[in-house]
């Protein structure tokens, strides 16, 4: 192997080998931290709403007629959109999982205890809430129409008497044992009956869950129904595309009485994407960065190497007129390049984990698994040939006769 | 001389197409990087009030949980950042501030007389009077609402240029009468449309537009207005209806005031401390005494306005800058060492060290420029692709001229940088080794 003379070469022309070794290393540091943070943000996206975000569509009904037949309208306005052919199912809901805003408050095990003993995000909805929303039914029932009672949140009416949570909630409150026909109370004592339990449904914040309420999926469903002036309906399409309904839900609404406007028709998934903007603008910069970077890092190796063939040509010549072959000119170009990425990498593993610890400290980002730092360092010595494999092509096909020649 | 530098700046620079525009890009994508992130990190962090934000103070007071802060995170433990409504009304009573106002979001459908324009829900802020006066806000007609309407609740309002266009085809609409949510009001005046970014004064949505509409606060509240903004109870109370809530413990009311002097702001602490000491003899603010004026900068970075991911972000963009500074360096020297005959030919010719090191440096300089120029199209079309992605970050992707600026003095200066050992290099050239070869 032609270590020597390739090292010897190196050290007489130091300055185009320490330039890439230097590119190579802050890319790495850079790629490999910039890598790890878009797959922290997807892990987070990727957390399971627990409901179909694509089949769901909400809207708000904001009245403003004093004389507004809040209850009535409301019974109407479901009706209509129920009986629409492409609805599956409709009802109210204070708020959304995964949408940002919510209400969250805690559940005392026992009557009168100082402290609540678990905090839980809360969706105040309706009957049909189980199969607009389409979580599962594990054990117990659903509200019945009965149940559902008007509750304005800022007070002005009675508790409700049943309620329903997530199999996380449950499993929390009452580890060994069912938690159906089990007793809650809230802080000023009133108490409720857990009459169902359904699959993990996400509380409205999928950022600050663990700080809100202790856990992403500790939720309870209320059979309760929002005060005047502000009410929201949820809308599954039955054929699953909620993009599709929407346009006929807010037609469908609109005609329909006045004294009311109908505002923010979303679809679930884009008031997700909300939620998510910051860390989706985030993967997308981060991605845009290591697209760009690993461009110009090997366009940067590429020119380096058309350099160093095209000022070497003559010696090149002579090689091969002394008896090189082919492709001992294309490993020479190669190996010249493993070499130089080999020490950048080398200065990069350093230089990843300063800046992750710089990152750590300073910012709120997770420490590096250290099992991206072999990746990075296999990426970029595969970028590193083959980036070189072109010029280095090229040296390999230069003609012996050209040392004679100029010489 | 410079001119003669330049034309053979050009014409090296067309000797050499591919590795120049190399070059160019490689610049203009480091700087296009750059000036996106730094520019809505500027935006992000600039001052929204500079003319007063070091006299604007958000006022906060402890009445929150004995057993535990309100905040407790990264930045020590603070008191609640909105105030229960008894005490913002006990804090309004105050005559030591300049101006002082409790404030809330809220929101109204207004009808129009006019059937063309369908009822249409518009933010509202209620406040008192002095909420015009403290940030300075401009009126176009009409002027704030007096004091009595404050104490009784009088049913006026503010609205904005914006509304009045579309209301009232911009003409002076002091005196109509407008419905909002099926009451009628009166409109006491037009204000400029102002929106600070971010939105200090109400962190919720921070980088949205301010309300439409100002209302006195104690109307809105005597309404039962909407609350729409954060709402935190901690105290277990039965609420049974509006007034139960107004009476409670929970806090949903921001209060700013405006303190000018040193001697203002060390008596309205007094004040604030002489307040909570009389709470707690009535049994409330079982906290130590722990009352915040924080003005309006230190406020916007304890609330981290600036989100981290975009000081992440401006780091990262300068490491990249820093790669397509290295790669630079080493087209540019493999540039001006394939040149070094010619610039043999010229030292032996006459031409002194430092004149070649100009003409060296001219040419690094053009090609800085276009760079930079590249970087300025290429931060464009990033922070259109970043606006394009959500309707919070239309405010904070507007690149101005200062940052057009930065952007081009920085690429001259990373340029230059990057062109100083490369043009050492060939000014160090012997002359007589490229003779010999020609």
């Amino acid at each position: 192997m032609e270590f020597r003379p390739i090292i010897s070469a190196m050290l007489r022309n130091r300055t185009g080998a320490v330039l890439v070794a230097l590119q190579v290393a802050i890319t790495m540091a850079v790629l490999v931290n910039a890598a790890f943070i878009i797959n922290d943000r997807m892990k987070l996206l990727a957390q399971p709403a627990g409901v179909d975000v694509d089949s769901i569509v909400s809207t708000l009904i904001y009245a403003f007629d004093p004389d507004y037949d809040w209850d009535g309208e409301r019974r109407q306005d479901l009706d209509v959109l129920r009986n629409l052919p492409a609805v599956e199912a409709a009802t109210t809901i204070n708020s959304l999982p995964l949408s940002d805003s919510g209400w969250s408050s805690g559940w005392r095990l026992e009557k009168d205890k100082e402290e609540s003993d678990i905090s839980s995000a809360m969706y105040a909805i309706d009957e049909f809430g189980l199969a607009t929303l389409g979580m599962e039914l594990l054990e117990g029932r659903w509200f019945r129409a009965d149940e559902v009672r008007m509750l304005d949140l800022t007070g002005g009416s009675d508790f409700v008497d049943s309620v329903v949570v997530t199999e996380s909630l449950a499993r929390k409150m009452f580890p060994d044992e069912s938690a159906v026909g089990k007793p809650l109370y809230t802080s000023t004592g009133e108490s409720v009956t857990v009459v169902g339990v359904t699959s993990d449904v996400a509380a409205p914040w999928p950022k600050s869950a663990e700080h809100e309420t202790g856990g992403l999926y500790n939720v309870t469903f209320l059979p309760a129904r929002a005060a005047p002036p502000v009410a929201r309906y949820v809308i599954r399409a039955a054929s699953g595309d909620a993009a599709a309904l929407a346009p006929e839900i807010e037609k469908a609404l609109t005609d329909r009485g006045s004294g009311r406007v109908v505002m923010d028709l979303k679809l679930h998934s884009e008031i997700v994407d909300e939620t998510y903007g910051g860390d989706i603008a985030m993967i997308r910069m981060l991605t845009t960065v290591i697209v760009l970077l690993l461009a110009v890092t090997s366009l940067g190796v590429v020119g380096l190497a058309s350099f160093n063939v095209r000022s070497r040509t003559k010696q090149i010549g002579t090689r091969r007129a002394v008896g090189a072959r082919r492709r001992d000119i294309l490993r020479y170009f190669l190996v010249e390049n493993a070499v130089m990425t080999g020490i950048g990498v080398a200065l990069g593993t350093v230089l990843t984990f300063a800046l992750n610890l710089w990152l750590v400290e300073n910012y709120d980002l997770a420490r590096l698994d250290p099992t991206w730092v072999p990746l990075g360092i296999l990426g970029l010595l595969l970028l590193g040939q083959i980036a070189t494999l072109a010029p280095a092509r090229r040296a390999s096909l230069i003609p012996p006769g050209v040392a004679t020649r100029t010489i | 001389m410079f001119t003669y530098y330049l034309r053979l700046a050009w014409l090296s620079i067309r000797r050499n197409p591919i590795l120049t525009a190399l070059m160019v890009a490689a610049i203009g994508v480091g700087i296009g990087a750059c000036t996106t992130t730094l520019t809505v990190y500027y935006l992000m962090a600039r001052d929204p009030i500079p003319e007063k934000s070091d006299v604007l103070y958000r006022v906060l007071v402890d009445s929150w949980d004995p057993a535990e802060a309100y905040y407790d995170g990264d930045q020590g433990t603070a008191p609640p950042f909105m105030m229960t409504h008894q005490d913002a009304v006990a804090l309004m009573r105050s005559d030591i501030p300049t101006h002082q106002s409790a404030m809330y979001r809220s929101a109204f459908v207004v009808e129009s007389d006019n059937p063309e324009i369908a009822p249409d829900t518009y933010s509202a802020r209620a406040a008192y009077r002095g909420f015009f006066d403290m940030f300075d806000m401009e009126f176009v007609f009409g002027g704030s609402w007096d004091a009595a309407a404050d104490e009784n609740g009088e049913l006026v309002v503010v609205i904005n240029r914006a509304l009045n266009e579309d209301l009232f085809d911009g003409k002076d609409s002091v005196g109509r009468e407008l419905k909002l949510s099926g009451t009628v009001f009166r409109v006491a005046g037009v204000v400029e449309n102002w929106n600070p970014i971010p939105r200090f004064y109400d962190l919720n949505g921070k980088f949205r537009d301010s309300a439409s509409l100002i209302v006195p606060f104690r109307t809105a509240v005597n309404l039962e207005s909407d609350i729409n903004g954060s709402v935190s109870c901690w105290k277990p109370e039965d609420i049974n209806s509006f007034a139960d809530f107004l009476n409670s413990e929970c806090v949903w009311i921001k209060f700013w005031a405006q303190l000018d002097s040193p001697e203002q702001h060390a008596a309205y602490m007094d004040f604030l401390n002489g307040y909570s000491q009389e709470q707690k003899s009535l049994g409330r603010f079982a906290r130590p005494i722990d009352n915040r004026l924080i003005d309006v900068m230190d406020w916007l970075k304890f609330r981290k306005v600036v989100s981290e991911d975009n000081v992440v972000l401006v780091g990262l963009s300068f490491l990249f800058l820093v790669v397509c500074l290295l790669n630079t360096v080493g087209l540019l020297l493999a540039k001006f060492i394939g040149g070094a005959s010619l610039a043999g030919i010229r030292r032996a010719l006459g031409a002194s060290r430092a004149a070649l090191f100009k003409q060296h440096l001219v040419e690094v300089g053009v090609i800085g420029l276009s760079g930079g120029l590249l970087g300025l199209v290429l931060a464009a079309l990033g922070l259109k692709a970043v606006r394009g992605w959500f309707e919070d970050f239309e405010k904070i992707t507007q690149l101005d001229w200062s940052m057009i600026g930065l952007a081009l003095g920085l690429s001259l200066l990373a340029s230059v940088a990057a062109g100083l050992y490369p043009t050492w290099r060939v000014c160090r050239i012997a002359p007589a080794r490229y003779l010999k070869t020609q």
